[in-house]
């Protein structure tokens, strides 16, 4: 599993690390996950008002800890470090740190996204260099010793600014009803978000109504990367469903069908970024329509995406004998932020 | 032809994309980790090339194949008189 989604990876970690309880649950939150569309109407996968708050409220119910919040968004940055360092230094063992730092001030980091800013989670303990702490990004897959004084300088970049804690101990078996709510809680059946917003932006730049300048748009449309990665999350949720029934799912014909369905949806994003991009830069006005159709092809394969993976929530509903409602229909439009 | 493609890209990181690494520009040199070329600026070095030089990547490749190295990206392009139907 590349990478997916920063946050959730750094609290699945424990998770995974347990015996006897999944983490995939967890990721049905994550391929409609929120993001935000700025005053310039510009994507943005983060924005300084993110907080997880539901992201939070769930953890707490599937696996019944707490991520609690350290950073002080009213304090200065020297005060937030001067948090964290202590955090860090005294941190129970069974505790993990999470800090968010600018990952584009650490080039030592292989980052395949080379993105300036690039606001990323990832945990902090020490070592027996005082000099030095150890990083884990499970984002990233990565682990490794670094310079203290590296890793705060990453830290006190404006464009970061977010931490939390959270214990170890006494993580909980999921009950089967709280991961149906949380699926239902989690299924937009009739929108998809991401398709929705680029098509907002495309239309806000493109045209003759349009609001910002056309030349804008590869701007606006330049984290659909980062974006685009979070419907690996469907992955996570077809596999669990089916393996909790007992069922296989890596190498089985209908899942490895789906998963290439997945595939196309998260790289036909590039192929509208590229389109978008040649549109830009040619003048060609020709191209606007197909990024369009490009746009209306991810909404039907999106969809279709969704409703096999409700016929399958089905099956596991009954396979589990509960009765949670089907996800409803009704959910809060796009935050503009 | 794989010379003309090499200095094709050579030519547009140059002209275009400042911040590109050219200092490692070689066949072998990989794009991403090598010349710091993230996933916007690789589209635009494939559109510059299509719009400038003559050469186009079919989108297909696009989604398809993995574009590691340079070598990668110039044995793909394929020149414009050969490109498929526009679109």
């Amino acid at each position: 599993m590349i990478k997916v989604h920063c946050f959730v990876s750094c609290v699945c970690e424990i998770i995974k690390r347990t015996p006897g309880v999944d983490h995939r649950p967890f990721y049905f939150g994550v391929w409609d996950a929120d993001f935000s569309v700025n005053d310039q109407m510009e994507l943005s996968y983060h924005s300084p008002h993110t907080r997880h708050n539901e992201f939070r409220d769930w953890y707490k119910l599937l696996y019944g800890i707490s991520i609690e919040p350290w950073y002080n968004h009213k304090a200065d940055k020297d005060t937030n470090i001067r948090t964290l360092v202590s955090l860090v230094e005294n941190r129970p063992s069974d505790r993990q740190v999470m800090v968010m730092l600018d990952l584009y001030r650490l080039p030592e980091r292989e980052n395949k996204f080379h993105q300036n800013p690039f606001p990323h989670y990832v945990m902090l303990e020490t070592t027996d260099n005082p000099d030095e702490w150890f990083m884990s990004d499970p984002d990233f897959r990565w682990e490794g010793v670094l310079p203290k004084d590296r890793i705060l300088d990453s830290v006190r970049s404006p464009a970061a600014a977010g931490g939390f804690y959270f214990d170890g101990l006494n993580i909980r078996h999921t009950p089967a009803e709280t991961v149906a709510a949380y699926f239902a809680q989690c299924m937009k059946t009739d929108h998809n978000p991401f398709t929705d917003a680029l098509r907002r932006i495309l239309r806000a730049h493109t045209g003759p109504d349009a609001s910002q300048p056309l030349a804008n748009l590869p701007h606006a449309f330049r984290e659909i990367p980062v974006m685009a990665i979070r419907k690996y999350a469907f992955e996570h949720a077809f596999a669990w469903l089916l393996e909790d029934q007992g069922k296989q799912a890596e190498g089985a014909p209908w899942f490895e069908a789906v998963c290439e369905d997945i595939e196309r949806l998260v790289k036909t994003y590039t192929q509208i970024q590229f389109r978008a991009l040649k549109l830009v830069m040619s003048g060609d006005s020709a191209l606007l329509a197909s990024v369009e159709q490009l746009l209306d092809e991810q909404d039907e394969r999106e969809f279709a995406i969704k409703t096999r993976l409700l016929g399958l929530f089905d099956d596991w509903q009954r396979y589990r004998n509960i009765g949670v409602p089907r996800p409803d229909t009704e959910q809060a439009p796009l935050e503009v932020l | 032809m794989s010379a003309n493609r090499h200095a094709a890209i050579k030519a547009v990181l140059q002209q275009h994309l400042p911040n590109a690494r050219l200092s490692a520009f070689a066949g072998s040199a990989r794009l991403n980790a090598d010349l710091a070329i993230d996933s916007i600026m690789l589209l635009q070095l494939i559109v510059h090339l299509e719009l400038e030089h003559g050469f186009n990547l079919p989108e297909e490749t696009l989604l398809t194949q993995e574009l590691e190295t340079v070598d990668d990206l110039a044995r793909l392009l394929v020149a414009n008189d050969q490109k498929e139907p526009s679109l």
